[in-house]
């Protein structure tokens, strides 16, 4: 049973994995081909929390902590060894295309703008994709034009954007379809963004 | 009501696949246009080295050359169809389960089937071996005189979409190795189809039945002209039914869901952490 007052649950989580681990030794290639050492990592132990809506959440944690593990497992990109999860009242493990119909997530070592195309364009793939009514649609991009000045972007293929450049236009992309959570992993650092409203 | 619903998205990303498709076309299309040429002389390459033989020998173990020219139409629309419907990896899944980038498809809100269905639908650049296909078949048709009825081009549709399963099914059974070794097996599909590609374009009449029998069976390579050829024509090849190849492309299929489910549990279980930026979005 999941809470409804709640953006996000999490109740108890675990996730574990497997290492495989190597040293440079001739003992050590040897022993790797005949029985590979293997180390078990416990990402997240016995997790959990509740984030409620409209609040604005950083979660930070040394490298490793499992933070980039939570994100994956609140979008139904990975499956907790056990414990539950809901977003929005909605299982990621169950429902996960349900659930992104309302979920934003960047992460920020990759994009989902297509890259043989100007940026406008790869916003109407997503219009299409994720059903965006006319009027949400022409709302949040006038708004993110502004917001995030792109508006001298839209028409450069993707291809040919600075860094800086392709996260703003990530970043109005992943918005458009007015998600009510957002999830805002920050490559290499120690901290992700939640944002719930 | 939820299934019109589907309905109209699948159509819905089937619409927007083409339109960028076009879009990608209209980019630059004097490479685009070069590059469909290619393809076309490529294929029509590989029709008419056959093709040239069987003239030459007046046919290739017992079928004429108008027989072997039906065959060939029966693989270039085959390799049409490939092309329409696959060319976002979307047949060539290894790649996109190698290089980590199922995550892309989790963010969007539909199920995996209907992006896979959808996703690599190329109406525009990747006509060319189709339309190519359905000329040699007119006029292979044509030569040999057949009585073109409706049953027989339901059992033409039927055959057709039977290739294309096992060979849908071929990618997905040996791509879930990719599962378990992404770096490794990023290219396996490419070598399982590809790989043995050109000898689905020989006719096997007038072989031996120790290298037909391994071709309809282990190899399934002719089962993607061959066999369906011969049926079409009324003539199924070593005494066999002609709904062999449905029951191959079943039991492949299942084989194939089996196997892809389980490696997708082990994807969702473990994590990819090969995550590769290049080839999701053209």
């Amino acid at each position: 049973m999941y809470h409804t007052d709640f953006a996000v649950n999490v109740n108890n989580v675990t996730k574990t994995f497997i290492q495989w681990q190597r040293d440079n030794t001739g003992k050590g290639l040897i022993r790797n081909l005949i029985k590979p050492e293997k180390r078990k990592i416990t990402a997240l132990d016995n997790v959990s929390f509740t984030i409620g809506k409209g609040e604005f959440v950083a979660y930070a944690g040394p490298n490793g902590a499992g933070k980039s593990t939570t994100m994956k497992l609140l979008t139904g990109m990975l499956l907790p060894d056990s414990g539950d999860i809901s977003v929005l009242s909605l299982s990621p493990q169950k429902q996960r295309a349900k659930l992104m119909e309302h979920l934003g997530i960047l992460f920020g070592n990759r994009t989902e703008l297509w890259w043989d195309h100007p940026v406008i364009q790869s916003f109407e793939w997503k219009k299409v994709v994720w059903g965006i009514p006319d009027d949400v649609y022409k709302r949040n991009l006038d708004m993110l034009i502004e917001l995030l000045d792109i508006g001298k972007l839209l028409k450069t293929f993707a291809r040919e954007l600075s860094l800086g450049q392709r996260m703003r236009a990530d970043l109005a992309m992943m918005l458009l379809h007015s998600p009510e959570v957002i999830l805002r992993p920050l490559q290499g650092s120690q901290h992700h963004k939640l944002r719930f409203r | 009501m939820e299934v019109k619903k589907k309905i109209k998205r699948v159509i819905g990303l089937f619409a927007i696949s083409a339109k960028m498709d076009l879009l990608w076309l209209l980019r630059d299309t004097r490479y685009a246009l070069a590059g469909i040429a290619g393809e076309a002389v490529s294929n029509l390459s590989v029709v008419s080295g056959v093709w040239l033989i069987a003239i030459r020998f007046g046919g290739i173990g017992g079928m004429s050359v108008d027989e072997v020219l039906f065959m060939m139409s029966y693989s270039t629309l085959v390799t049409g169809l490939f092309i329409l419907f696959g060319s976002g990896n979307n047949i060539h899944i290894s790649r996109i389960i190698g290089r980590g980038q199922l995550e892309h498809l989790f963010m969007q809100p539909n199920s995996l089937k209907m992006q896979l269905i959808t996703g690599g639908f190329v109406p525009f650049t990747g006509c060319s071996n189709f339309i190519i296909g359905c000329i040699l078949l007119i006029v292979s048709i044509t030569r040999l005189q057949l009585q073109v009825t409706l049953w027989w081009m339901v059992r033409l549709i039927a055959h057709l979409t039977a290739t294309m399963a096992i060979i849908i099914a071929r990618s997905y059974l040996v791509s879930t190795a990719a599962f378990y070794a992404p770096v490794e097996a990023e290219e396996i599909s490419t070598a399982a189809i590809e790989g043995t590609w050109q000898l689905s374009t020989f006719p096997l009449s007038g072989m031996p039945a120790f290298i037909q029998l391994p071709l309809l069976t282990i190899l399934p390579e002719g089962l993607m002209a061959w066999f369906p050829a011969l049926c079409l024509l009324g003539k199924p090849p070593l005494n066999l039914t002609e709904y062999y190849p449905f029951a191959y492309a079943l039991v492949l299929a299942l084989a194939a869901k089996y196997f892809f489910r389980k490696g997708m549990n082990w994807y969702v279980t473990k994590g990819s952490n090969r995550y590769v930026p290049y080839g999701f979005r053209r």
